[in-house]
């Protein structure tokens, strides 16, 4: 930096320091834009800004004075309302030490006098534990105000907790005293308003003295003026209404609370980058979001701290009590004192906080799977049981179960937060399979079903088709043991047989099958029909097309009996026939199925999703692509592509056979070069069957641009050992002659 | 502290006696911040100044020169600034070549006994070198931190000395107080 720079900044400084706190931070704020370079020097500088160097001074040396009853001894710091000596009682036959504090105003009005007495008469009703106690105070000759305190022989709070190499429980538990001492004050309606770690004491037997209650009100000549230097804020431990200068309220404690938590636990400031400089307080209050308890820590290292005890739960405590808005923290004191107390006892949080809905609904947005609604219908039932009234044995037999359950269920849920997975995406699969097992603990089997079902269900909407089966197997196991209804049992049978559709479990398929039959002769319901198309669907993937048939002849059978089918469940039995016949390379059939899926639609336009509307547009394309109809396959597909786009990630593997449909048709428009690229897009999620149809695709179009060598290939590579289906087969015809055609040599 | 002591601690402190310069010391400020104050109060506005004996002594000794020019009241000071300043930082270098392990800094006594600005477990030897590079981008605030930190001028005595208004020493010292900081974070 040169003199000139400096000069600038140093006019800046002076023209700032004429403004408002609030005022202050809004215009460095503008400056970001103007003048960068500036901004971040004045930015840098006013976090080390010490308010107390502004403020105007005492007479040097006050030792030996009297005030009251009282004699200064020494000197022991100076704070932000002033010095604070050490002091003895002389007129008294006892030895009493106290702190005493000076007041740095500009001297009381008569008014502000008696006010003055006043306030202080009612902090000297403070007597708890924790606080320490106003004895005395006064105005001394020149007409400033002191104060007499309880005189506590201790280090801050944050010094202790290193000094004594305490961990993270233990300085949990050491801040719930600091909690309990807020927490009476508020009682009384008295509000701290400077809560940091000077002014929480820890004497020497490890108990909490919390400094300086109320004292910033008393401070405060008029309530509504704009907060400057002189009204004995600090900046880095200010709330953020506090800067705003609007009156500090019980919330306001709590955040200060929190800052104060986030530095004891972690060792620095939960806004490390106003704490390095690079940022003012003030606008850290006001806009920056906490860091994580684990991030600071892992940099300050605090003694004694094991920075893997600095859970997401605790950071979701913290980030409650640190939020910008007063409204969305902990209420009270008690409050937060109630979470914490639930983290030490590793409980799940009662306020919510996090671990419980909160990272359930995070984890559902990121994933998307059927889980969510079902999943906390099940909780909220389980917490239905708990709250019932009156209990008799079987209701108290019940809620304990139910109790175990909810609990078991929230643990996981809890546990199965992404942070967890440290430095890689979490799969979904993995946190189902963990539900799973905990799961399994569960007494009641008709809990155990529904929570299994669910699980299963969310298994396959991530194409886990193993896992999927054997979670659902086990549900099926207790709903027999839970000897549940028929057609529960139809339910799960019918997503078993979702689960089933690989060709190493043909065999347990075909059982599923049968066991179909069994019960749809039992009760034929509109269950038992989707139960039917769903396993003939299945079948007919694994080209078992005569059993396939024979189960929807049965289906037909029972829709003509009457059996009412609700529209969704209808479309889901045409879907089914639809992709049955698509595996059969059947186009007319597949389109006439697809047709009548849409045509549910229109019956019933509230039942059904965009995402099920985009998936039968997308089937009809498929079945005109499959008859060579172009321009029927290009409408069908632009009615489904925006929806598909915005429901899948682009590697999800829905999408992949968005891609290949994409390049058939390309291919069909006699556009190889656009196949191509279509291709290229499809190649991550492929897997299976879309990896056969892939390779041929590839081989056509290459073929048909004369890239013979790569056709080849691709031809070669097309993994003949895989279920060979009517459509597959053709496809292979096709790509056979495309070679033989444009490649004819070698 | 009569004035023979006075003789006797300089004499012992001229035989080599350091400790002596101890005991001297605070008498060498409580004059000089009369003399501030004095300054303050205008009175001595048109006399020139003369520096006390002890004073002057004291100067002679540490400048290591026969006679002291002083040719201004504001060079009286700053002087001074200089000399303590260096006594500060010997001292600060002596006590952490003595001490063996880590620990909290010591207080230098004198910062206490002369009830000098500077806060407890500031290592001097790095503050003097960030106050020079100050200086290098303005002088006049550096020079504000020394009256305060080493004489230990109250801000009104230092706007007098320096003749601006006290609301803009109150800003320097702030601005000058945040920048060390900063400083020394690094």
């Amino acid at each position: 930096m040169s003199e000139l720079q400096f000069a600038r900044v140093r006019d800046a400084f002076h023209s700032l320091m004429a403004l408002d706190l609030a005022a202050r931070a809004a215009e460095v704020e503008a400056l970001r834009r103007t003048n960068p370079d500036l901004h971040a020097e004045l930015e840098r500088l006013l976090s080390h800004l010490d308010e107390v160097d502004l403020l105007p001074e005492l007479e040097p040396s006050r030792l030996g004075e009297r005030l009251g009853p009282f004699e200064l001894i020494r000197l022991i710091g100076s704070g932000g309302m002033g010095e604070v000596y050490e002091a003895r009682r002389v007129d008294a036959d006892f030895e009493q030490r106290v702190a005493l504090k000076m007041i740095r105003t500009d001297g009381l009005s008569a008014e502000l006098k008696r006010r003055f007495v006043r306030e202080r008469q009612l902090l000297a009703r403070l007597t708890h534990p924790h606080i320490a106690h106003l004895l005395d105070g006064g105005v001394d000759a020149a007409g400033h105000p002191w104060l007499a305190l309880e005189y506590v022989d201790g280090l801050s709070i944050v010094d202790w907790c290193n000094a004594q190499n305490l961990s993270v429980s233990a300085r949990v538990a050491l801040f719930q005293q600091v909690c309990a001492a807020v927490g009476f004050a508020h009682d009384q309606l008295i509000v701290h308003r400077d809560l940091k770690p000077a002014n929480v004491l820890i004497d020497a037997s490890g108990c909490a003295k919390l400094l300086d209650f109320g004292i910033a009100k008393l401070l405060q000549v008029d309530e509504g003026a704009p907060l400057t230097a002189l009204n004995a804020l600090t900046p880095r431990y200010a709330a953020p209404e506090q800067i705003g200068a609007q009156p500090a309220t019980l919330t306001t404690d709590v955040y200060a609370l929190g800052n104060l938590l986030f530095e004891v636990l972690s060792g620095g400031s939960a806004y490390p980058r106003a704490q390095s400089g690079a940022q003012s307080w003030a606008a850290a209050h006001l806009n920056e979001a906490p860091a994580s308890l684990r991030s600071v820590a892992l940099n300050a290292q605090p003694r004694g701290v094991n920075a893997q005890h600095l859970d997401h739960r605790l950071d979701a405590i913290l980030r409650r009590a640190l939020a910008k808005i007063p409204a969305k923290r902990y209420l009270s004191v008690s409050a937060l004192s109630a979470d914490l107390d639930d983290w030490l006892q590793k409980r799940a949080l009662r306020s919510g906080a996090g671990g419980t809905f909160d990272d359930a609904r995070m984890l559902l947005r990121r994933y998307r799977f059927a889980l969510s609604a079902t999943l906390l219908l099940l909780l909220a039932l389980t917490v239905g049981l708990i709250a019932a009234r009156t209990e008799s044995a079987a209701a108290t037999r019940q809620r304990i179960s139910a109790e175990r359950n909810f609990d078991a269920l929230l643990s996981v849920l809890s546990a199965a937060s992404p942070r967890d997975f440290v430095g890689r995406e979490p799969l979904a699969s993995e946190q189902l399979i963990n539900a799973a097992q905990a799961v399994r603990s569960f007494v009641e089997p008709g809990l155990k079903r529904r929570a299994l079902t669910q699980i299963g269900v969310g298994l396959l909407n991530l194409n886990h088709q193993a896992k999927a089966e054997s979670v659902l197997g086990e549900a099926l196991r207790a709903a027999l043991l839970e000897r549940a209804p028929v057609d529960t049992q139809l339910e799960l049978l019918k997503l078993l047989a979702y689960s089933q559709v690989r060709p190493e479990s043909l065999d347990r398929l075909q059982q599923t099958a049968a066991a179909v039959n069994a019960l749809a002769q039992l009760n034929p319901s509109a269950t038992a029909i989707e139960a039917l198309a769903s396993s003939a669907s299945a079948l007919s993937s694994l080209a078992e097309f005569d059993a396939a048939d024979a189960m929807f002849a049965e289906m037909d059978r029972l829709i003509a009996s009457g059996v009412r089918l609700e529209p969704s469940m209808a479309e889901n039995a045409w879907r089914q026939r639809a992709r049955s016949a698509m595996h059969r390379a059947d186009g007319d059939q597949a389109w006439r199925w697809w047709q009548a899926s849409i045509a549910e639609f229109d019956l019933a336009p509230a039942a059904f999703s965009e995402l099920r509307r985009a998936e039968a547009w997308f089937g009809l394309a498929e079945a005109a692509a499959l008859r060579n109809q172009l321009m029927q396959a290009r409408q069908s597909l632009d009615q489904a592509r925006p929806t598909l786009q915005r429901e899948y990630s682009t590697d999800h593997v829905e999408f992949a056979a968005v891609n290949l449909l994409e390049a058939r048709i390309a291919l069909l428009a006699g556009n190889p070069a656009a196949a191509l690229a279509f291709l290229g897009a499809a190649s991550p999620g492929a897997q299976g069957h879309d990896q056969t149809v892939h390779s041929l695709l590839r081989s056509i179009a290459l073929a048909e641009l004369k890239r013979c060598a790569g056709a080849k290939l691709s031809l070669s590579g097309a993994d003949t050992s895989t279920l060979q289906l009517p459509r597959e087969q053709l496809l292979k015809e096709r790509a056979k002659r495309a070679v033989e055609r444009f490649c004819p040599l070698g | 502290m009569s004035a023979q002591n006075i003789t006797e601690l300089l004499a012992s402190w001229g035989a080599g006696d350091s400790a002596a310069l101890d005991e001297l010391l605070p008498m060498v400020y409580a004059e000089l911040r009369s003399l501030a104050a004095h300054e303050l109060r205008g009175h001595a506005r048109h006399a020139t100044l003369q520096p006390t004996a002890l004073v002057h002594d004291v100067f002679v000794r540490l400048l290591g020169a026969e006679r002291v020019a002083i040719s201004s009241r504001k060079h009286l000071f700053t002087t001074a600034a200089k000399i303590m300043r260096q006594i500060l930082v010997d001292r600060a270098r002596a006590q952490s070549r003595e001490k063996r392990g880590g620990g909290s800094w010591q207080r230098v006594d004198f910062i206490e006994a002369l009830a000098l600005p500077i806060e407890p477990n500031t290592q001097l030897p790095a503050l003097t070198e960030a106050i020079d590079a100050l200086r290098k981008l303005d002088p006049r605030v550096a020079e504000i931190v020394e009256l305060r930190y080493f004489v230990g001028l109250s801000v009104a005595e230092v706007a007098a000395l320096v003749g601006v208004e006290e609301r803009t020493v109150y800003r320097d010292w702030a601005l000058a107080r945040a920048w060390l900081k900063a400083e020394l974070e690094r």
